[in-house]
């Protein structure tokens, strides 16, 4: 993975993210959504590689085509009845396209979730909202944190418990449940009182005496700035072609959809440079690293 | 309760309904077609918001965070350790007994903080502010019929029993219904609730299991720790 959009402050990346997935969610154009869906495959591509958005695909596809059939099936909303089905309610060519095109929405909002969850790592969702809520994003970070050591503590106090045959995994199974919740309420007795140690020992080196401060590798800079201004420049400008009415997609009760033109194709251009940001960010830092390395 | 903290609460709760209103009516007139899950989502963030501000705003003690961490850490690695069990997660269960131990504030900080939390292992998805919700109600209204009693073994088996089946599950089949759908009738959402049905029956009975199983061990440790360090009071 090398992805120079990653790198941004999580502020920017965040307001990319909540930009693309809102938007996505909102407007079921289907230049819009296929826009969308190519943008956000494309990106998954880059973060985890193509060979794991093969894989994606092998679950993502079926669940396409399932969505479509179900929706059909079950929604008789639309005047072009394709055929009937034998409790006498019509299949419509209306409820298929729906379904086609909800499906393809949600497929995209799926994959840019995949995005979110590699770029927006817990260090970056706790850098941005640790200082909006102090405490809470403490107890977030502590609870983080605490879950592979408890994994690790478990681990060790079976590993001494099997030695003398009170391990998770011996007896038979009334003795093993019996043993591994002697395991976990060992832990828990652990967990509690060191934490509380810990606690003690925060407050007498004067927690919560000041403001507290931490430690983020993230600074806001010029960058950032311009990624938030074009985002929000883009999403300006897709909406108010949206809301102007150029850009508008009607599937009930008959299937509506226009976006021809100067001013729908803005608003399809600037929804497609946000939703390809991160893609022309790294072709930008590719393109200055080329320079650089040439004029050495 | 001191007036100014009577006050700001008032103040807080009209603020979230004022704005779900707006939400639901920017819903109903600026879109033309209805857009469920981007305002049930709004309006369910909004919701959450009045607890953590709360939370937030009492300052607490290093000592409750620190012990709230701990629950919360106790919940994601349980429902880490049952990844393998469809459902048969002991995360409610916890959070259950968080709550009667302390409080309903408790319950429901640990259990938004365990939705949160574990979705950072599992990934997070348009569902985790759902899951948030199920779990912190689910601590909520423990925290309001047990907390800081004398506990009874069998009122808390039914209220985990049917607080899983109901709050959580159909809180969860309607976010699954908003997201997957953009049609929303009676009729689908009975439908949804008939198919997940089978899923909240395991999730209701495993939580009834693992409540059975850790409550003595996990009530007289928190019970222990509250008097040996005086605290959540």
């Amino acid at each position: 993975m090398n992805d120079a959009f990653s790198q941004l402050h999580p502020a920017a990346s965040f307001a990319f993210f909540v930009a693309v997935i809102t938007l996505t969610m909102l407007y079921m154009h289907p230049v819009l959504l296929i826009i969308s869906l190519a943008a956000a495959a494309g990106y998954v591509c880059i973060l985890k590689g193509a060979r794991h958005f093969g894989k994606t695909l092998i679950y993502l596809v079926p669940f396409l085509i399932f969505m479509s059939v179900l929706n059909a099936l079950f929604n008789h909303a639309g005047v072009t009845p394709l055929f009937y089905l034998s409790n006498g309610n019509a299949v419509t060519k209306e409820a298929l396209t729906f379904g086609f095109y909800a499906s393809v929405m949600l497929s995209a909002v799926i994959l840019w979730f995949e995005c979110f969850n590699v770029v927006m790592t817990s260090d970056k969702l706790l850098c941005l909202f640790g200082r909006l809520s102090p405490s809470v994003s403490l107890l977030l970070s502590m609870a983080l944190r605490f879950v592979p050591k408890f994994g690790r503590k478990i681990r060790s106090i079976d590993a001494a418990r099997a030695q003398i045959g009170q391990g998770s995994a011996q007896g038979g199974f009334i003795r093993r449940v019996k043993n591994s919740m002697k395991v976990l309420s060992v832990t828990l007795t652990w967990a509690l009182e060191s934490s509380l140690t810990a606690a003690n020992s925060m407050k007498s080196r004067g927690y919560g005496a000041a403001r507290r401060t931490s430690f983020s590798l993230y600074r806001f800079t010029v960058r950032d700035a311009v990624t938030m201004v074009l985002c929000a420049f883009a999403v300006g400008v897709t909406a108010a072609c949206v809301v102007s009415g150029g850009i508008y997609a009607r599937y009930y009760p008959s299937v509506i959809i226009s976006g021809f033109g100067g001013i729908p194709a803005l608003g399809m251009a600037a929804f497609a440079l946000l939703c390809f940001l991160p893609q022309l960010f790294d072709a930008k830092e590719a393109l200055v690293w080329r320079r650089l390395r040439s004029a050495i | 309760m001191p007036q100014t903290v009577k006050k700001s609460r008032v103040t807080v709760t009209l603020t979230v309904i004022v704005l779900s209103a707006a939400a639901i009516a920017v819903e109903t007139w600026l879109w033309s077609s209805r857009k469920y899950y981007l305002t049930s989502v709004i309006i369910i963030l909004l919701a959450m918001l009045p607890f953590f501000a709360r939370f937030e705003g009492r300052r607490p003690q290093v000592r409750e965070i620190v012990l709230l961490a701990v629950m919360t850490a106790f919940a994601v690695a349980g429902r880490v350790a049952f990844y393998w069990a469809p459902q048969f997660k002991p995360v409610c269960a916890i959070v259950i007994l968080t709550a009667a131990a302390f409080n309903a504030e408790a319950g429901f900080i640990t259990g938004a903080a365990a939705g949160l939390i574990s979705n950072m292992f599992f990934g997070q998805g348009p569902w985790t502010p759902w899951q948030m919700f199920g779990f912190g109600l689910v601590g909520f209204f423990a925290g309001v019929l047990f907390g800081g009693r004398e506990v009874k073994t069998v009122p808390m088996l039914v209220y985990g029993f049917f607080s899983v089946l109901i709050i959580y599950g159909v809180l969860l089949d309607t976010g699954s219904l908003f997201m997957y759908s953009q049609e929303v009738s009676l009729k689908a959402l009975l439908a949804m609730y008939a198919s997940g049905f089978t899923f909240n029956l395991i999730h209701a009975s495993g939580t009834v299991v693992f409540l059975l199983l850790l409550q003595k061990p996990v009530l007289s440790k928190l019970r222990r720790i509250k008097i040996k360090y005086g605290m959540l009071q």
